[in-house]
């Protein structure tokens, strides 16, 4: 049997295992590129309220990271670039989306010094935060850093719409013509309307009167200049104008209404005036329970120490002035409210107090407009009531528009404060996430290591095959079995013009086996084949087989006639001199037949040529 | 013009082409190639050397024109970002940047409408891209230096619009001027309010057109104080007119030229409707009493809510501290009547402002009765709103030209847009390596030509030997 060298069947299979380890390689470049490959796109982002430092947002809330990809936001960026839900879904996003802290090691290091310094509660709040979302190539490449953008274009409007500027005056003046109202009613509904509005715009010249829009190019003061004129100078002229001429739709239902409120007032001031009376009784005992609470202290403080001023005060000082926050039934935490148990006993008589005074004055009020239009038309006349209506109609039209650009400057707005709030620190960028070619390189390596594991395998099994299955125990030269099997595999196409086959025997092997033994016989056998094999070396190009006839078939691809010829009588010198040295005699019979030569191209025919020819050298016979 | 962007990948297929076809001769022949004759190879290269050349030229030629003709044809666009916010990932008016909204829908169906380009939105979406230099760094958080932010756009437009009859150039100078507009228009400096309208003049009362054009010079003045703290040594280099001067006429007119003119129509009794102006400020008048008394009652609760304050229920305590001016200064701590008085001091306030405004009205209203404006002094009350009205729009002319050329110099026109220009030497080059390459590829196919001849020759030599054999009918076949 041949011996365990593993180059000899890395280099049989080399083709083999390149082929498979490339094949591999791009079969899996392609597959990973367009099914397991993704695309990340990456940003960083900063909170920068002046309590993010603390975990918290403008508005005092713990700021939650979750809410750039909370699905109201998510489905907000997926309408704005009109993304179908066929294509994709609010959670194939959200999924895809990561939010994580950045801490850095000088984080860490500061922890670990607070630690050690006794801090025990002390805990690393980072403000910097990555923002990751992945995604399949099939979309592109720009795919991933537009979901991103736009998620991130919501949250930042989001952020600043919930967390910092938070009011925003309503509008009920929109409908109101259509609503049935009464003229007066409809002009005190704008009027409250527009006093709401300036009360809010008037927060928001305070809190920033820089902030100019680029959509609308009004700044917060300038609508406010603008709803203010229109309060001051046109409602109050329609007021005047409904006054003046004492129009109303219904006057009965009118007067009714106003009535009706000063029945409410009255019966609200009554309830006031009880509740007053009987918060001035508690603000009386209070005061008397704390003078001999106080007193007794102060008895007590004299008899030990003489002291007086320092304990005469500890009754009406609040415990636990540190703690700044309390948490309510819901979790959420508040200020504490540090206000003496006193004070807000009289605050709420304030509130009382204030409010029956008002509601005298609103009452006086209601007073006026039931005097004003006592002496109304039950029905204000056609012509009047349509002027009246096409002015309410004109200054709601106006209204209503400039609360339409207070809304989109208001809206520009929450976006100017999200940026300012949370800050980018790095562009979007789009990567690739896997890094496929590395992988395929590893891929082709490793294909290449198990198919030269493989081949080794192989071969030595291919081996073990050939030798007990196609090789001649006796001479270790193929058998018939082989020897058919290469005929076979070449008989059905025509060989090559240099093809050459040569067939030679031992013609006294019996005689010799008789004469000197079957072991003498077999060395010979042996010797035969080592000076034939040693001729007519085996290779690819080179097939030396014994096909069980006492014949040995010799198939070359590339051999002329006269180097058979040579090879032949070299061999029969060989052997001669073997013969002299060994005891034994060899007496050598062989044919051959060149395919160029004998212009016969298949194996059969040609073999048959040669064996025809097989003769004692110096006999050859003619074709 | 799209066959100039397929010479290219063309001329690289055949040059594949041509190594593989070397790799296949040589796989032929590589039995007959002897191992130190080659030299008669190298003759074979020399004697086809012209012919060679001629093709290396050809390729040359092809590459250089294939190259710079696509480069011309369909060049990288570069968007660069002017503004200072920009570095921060803000537009001008400091919300968020997108770069993604450069390829929105919005702004591709601009392009394709100003273009007359029959595409649609996302046959051209899937043409352009965009990119970053950063898209090509990996980015590492730990790094401070790593976090940057683009000011610069790399825009992509595919050879393919070529097929929707465009091309990559026009579609890139279209999206660029598209979306400057658009970009101008949403996050630019908006200077529309300076767009003054008088339009509410019309049948206004004559004391309510002195607010209504204080209003408009308010805004005016409202709106230079953000360049005047960005900038407050600018000045235009025309008009020598700072932001500071400008707003200081603002001030004149509002105070001088507007008040004159609310004392001349106080003076004259000037209004359009006496009886409705009268009634309008009486019924003001009735509101702002309203508010007074409300005021009041605040005022007169807290003050009562003071005297009932007990003594014994609260002490302060004196706290050392500095005043504004650093020196010493005794403080105290704040009880709950501190707080009351500071409401009541507010609602006081309130009522002061109150009664002056109702005293403002009285007065006025009192004025309309005294008696009935000639046809004359109302005609020069109009004639002196008009002059008012040039004067506001002679100054809002100046803000606006200030504030243009501020913005201009700061600004920069935001956007600056440039086409990559191709470099000749360096397309020079990759076409000559790329010749190389093709040189040696024809090179190696000259001197395996003779034994690939040689070895077709054997190969066609053997069927025709078997058509000659089959002829004569021979043939024996024997089993070995």
């Amino acid at each position: 049997m041949k011996e365990l060298d593993v180059f000899r069947y890395l280099k049989k299979y080399r083709a083999a295992i390149a082929a498979v380890s490339i094949l591999a390689g791009v079969l899996f470049f392609l597959i990973a590129q367009f099914y397991i490959q993704q695309y990340t796109a990456v940003t960083v982002i900063e909170y920068t309220g002046a309590q993010a430092e603390e975990g918290l947002s403008p508005d005092g809330k713990y700021i939650d990271t979750s809410e750039i990809y909370s699905t109201n936001l998510v489905a907000q960026a997926m309408k704005k670039l009109g993304i179908q839900y066929t294509e994709a879904t609010s959670d194939d996003i959200r999924m895809n989306i990561h939010v994580e802290p950045i801490i850095t090691e000088e984080d860490l290091l500061v922890q670990q010094s607070k630690l050690d310094n006794g801090e025990k509660d002390y805990e690393i709040i980072p403000t910097r935060h990555l923002v990751t979302f992945n995604c399949g190539v099939k979309a592109g490449r720009e795919y991933p850093r537009k979901i991103l953008n736009q998620i991130l274009q919501e949250y930042a409007s989001y952020y600043g719409k919930t967390h910092v500027n938070t009011s925003l005056a309503a509008n009920p003046v929109s409908d109101i013509t259509t609503k049935g109202y009464d003229y007066l009613e409809m002009a005190e509904v704008m009027d409250d309307t527009l006093k709401n509005i300036t009360e809010h715009l008037s927060d928001k010249v305070n809190w920033n009167s820089e902030f100019r829009s680029s959509r609308t190019g009004r700044s917060f003061q300038d609508l406010y200049d603008e709803f203010l004129f229109i309060k001051q100078v046109e409602v109050r002229q329609l007021f005047s104008e409904i006054l003046e001429g004492r129009i109303t739709k219904n006057r009965d239902l009118l007067l009714n209404k106003y009535r009706n409120r000063n029945n409410n007032l009255e019966i609200s001031n009554n309830a006031a005036s009880f509740e007053i009376e009987r918060i001035r009784g508690i603000i009386g005992a209070y005061e008397s329970a704390m003078g001999e609470f106080g007193g007794a202290s102060q008895a007590v403080t004299e008899g030990e120490d003489g002291e007086t001023s320092a304990s005469a005060l500890q009754n009406n000082v609040l415990p636990d002035v540190y703690d700044d926050w309390n948490r309510d039934e819901d979790g959420n935490w508040d200020p504490v409210d540090r206000t003496a148990e006193y004070d807000q006993l009289l605050m709420k008589y304030i509130e009382d107090r204030t409010s029956y005074e008002h509601n005298l004055i609103d009452k006086e009020y209601n007073d006026y407009i039931l005097q004003v239009f006592a002496a109304a038309p039950s029905s204000s006349s056609d012509e009047v009531q349509n002027t009246t209506q096409e002015e309410i109609q004109r200054l709601a039209e106006k209204i209503n528009a400039l609360q339409m650009i207070y809304y989109e400057t208001n809206d520009e707005y929450n976006e100017y404060l999200g940026a300012q709030n949370i800050v980018m620190l790095s562009s979007i960028r789009v990567t690739e996430r896997f890094p496929i070619f590395i992988f395929t390189i590893l891929l082709v390596v490793i294909f290449g290591a198990l198919g030269c594991a493989g081949a080794a395998l192989f071969g030595r099994i291919e081996d073990f095959i050939e030798y007990y299955a196609f090789t001649n125990k006796v001479d270790g030269l193929p058998n018939r079995a082989k020897c058919d099997q290469f005929i076979t595999a070449r008989e059905s196409r025509p060989i090559s013009e240099n093809f050459a086959c040569v067939v030679v025997k031992l013609a006294n092997l019996q005689t010799e086996n008789a004469r000197l033994g079957r072991e003498a016989g077999d060395r010979m056998i042996k010797d035969f084949v080592g000076v034939l094999t040693s001729v007519f070396t085996p290779s690819d190009k080179l097939f030396v087989g014994n096909n069980g006839a006492g014949q040995y078939l010799i198939f070359a691809d590339s051999l002329e006639k006269e180097q058979i010829s040579t090879a032949l009588m070299q061999m029969g010198i060989v052997l001669e001199e073997k013969s002299r040295d060994s005891g034994y005699h060899i007496e050598l019979q062989h044919g051959f037949a060149c395919a160029g030569e004998e212009e016969c191209y298949y194996i059969r025919k040609l073999l048959s040529m040669a064996m025809k020819r097989v003769c004692a050298p110096g006999e050859e016979k003619e074709a | 013009m799209i066959l100039v962007s397929a010479i290219v990948p063309v001329l690289i297929l055949c040059l594949v082409l041509s190594y593989v076809l070397l790799l296949w001769r040589f796989f032929c022949v590589r039995a007959k190639l002897p191992v130190l004759g080659l030299r008669d190879g190298l003759g074979q290269v020399k004697g086809k050397k012209r012919w060679i050349a001629l093709w290396g030229l050809l390729f040359f030629l092809g590459c250089f024109a294939g190259e710079m003709g696509n480069k011309i044809w369909a060049p990288n666009m570069l968007m660069v970002l002017n503004y200072e916010e920009a570095a921060k990932g803000q537009n001008p008016n400091v919300t968020r940047f997108n770069e993604s909204n450069i390829l929105s829908d919005a702004i591709l169906e601009k392009v394709i409408a100003r273009g007359g380009l029959s595409i649609s939105t996302d046959q051209l979406e899937d043409c352009l891209t965009i990119s970053t230099r950063l898209d090509a760094e990996k980015l590492d958080i730990t790094q401070e230096s790593d976090l940057k932010i683009s000011t610069e756009y790399w825009i992509h437009c595919s050879e393919k619009v070529a097929f929707y009859h465009t091309n990559p150039k026009t579609v890139l100078k279209l999206l660029a001027d598209v979306y400057w507009e658009d970009f101008v228009m949403n996050y630019a400096e908006n200077d529309s309010i300076l767009d003054l309208s008088f339009d509410e003049l019309e049948g206004m009362e004559y004391l309510d057109v002195k607010d209504y054009l204080q209003m408009q010079a308010y805004k005016l003045k409202n709106y230079l104080p953000v360049y005047s703290s960005e900038s407050s040594s600018f000045r235009a280099s025309e008009s020598g007119e700072t932001f500071a001067s400008l707003s200081q006429k603002i001030s004149n007119y509002i105070d001088i030229e507007l008040e004159r003119y609310e004392a001349f129509a106080l003076e004259n009794s000037l209004s359009k409707n006496r009886n409705t102006y009268q009634s309008r400020m009486q019924y003001a008048n009735h509101l702002l009493e309203t508010s007074r008394k409300k005021e009041m009652a605040a005022y007169d609760v807290r003050i009562e809510t003071i005297n009932i304050y007990n003594a014994f229920m609260t002490r302060f305590v004196l706290i050392p501290t500095y005043d504004t001016d650093k020196e010493f200064y005794m403080s105290k701590t704040k009880v709950g009547v501190d707080y009351f008085a500071d409401e009541a001091k507010e609602h006081l306030e309130s009522a002061t402002e109150l009664v002056e405004e109702m005293e403002h009205n009285a007065y006025a209203s009192d004025q309309m009765k005294k008696r009935q404006p000639s046809a004359n002094v109302c005609a020069q009350a109009d004639e002196r709103i008009e002059e008012l009205k040039t004067e506001l729009m002679n100054l809002s002319a100046q803000c606006r030209e200030l504030c243009s050329t501020y913005v201009k110099e700061k600004r920069d026109g935001y956007i600056q847009v440039n086409f990559a220009s191709s470099s000749a030497s360096r397309e020079a080059v990759r076409a000559l390596l790329l010749t190389l390459l093709l040189v040696m590829a024809l090179g190696g196919l000259t001197i395996l030509d003779p034994f690939y001849q040689e070895c077709r020759r054997d190969r066609v030599s053997v069927p025709r030997a078997k058509k000659k054999k089959t002829k004569k009918g021979e043939g024996e076949e024997v089993k070995p």
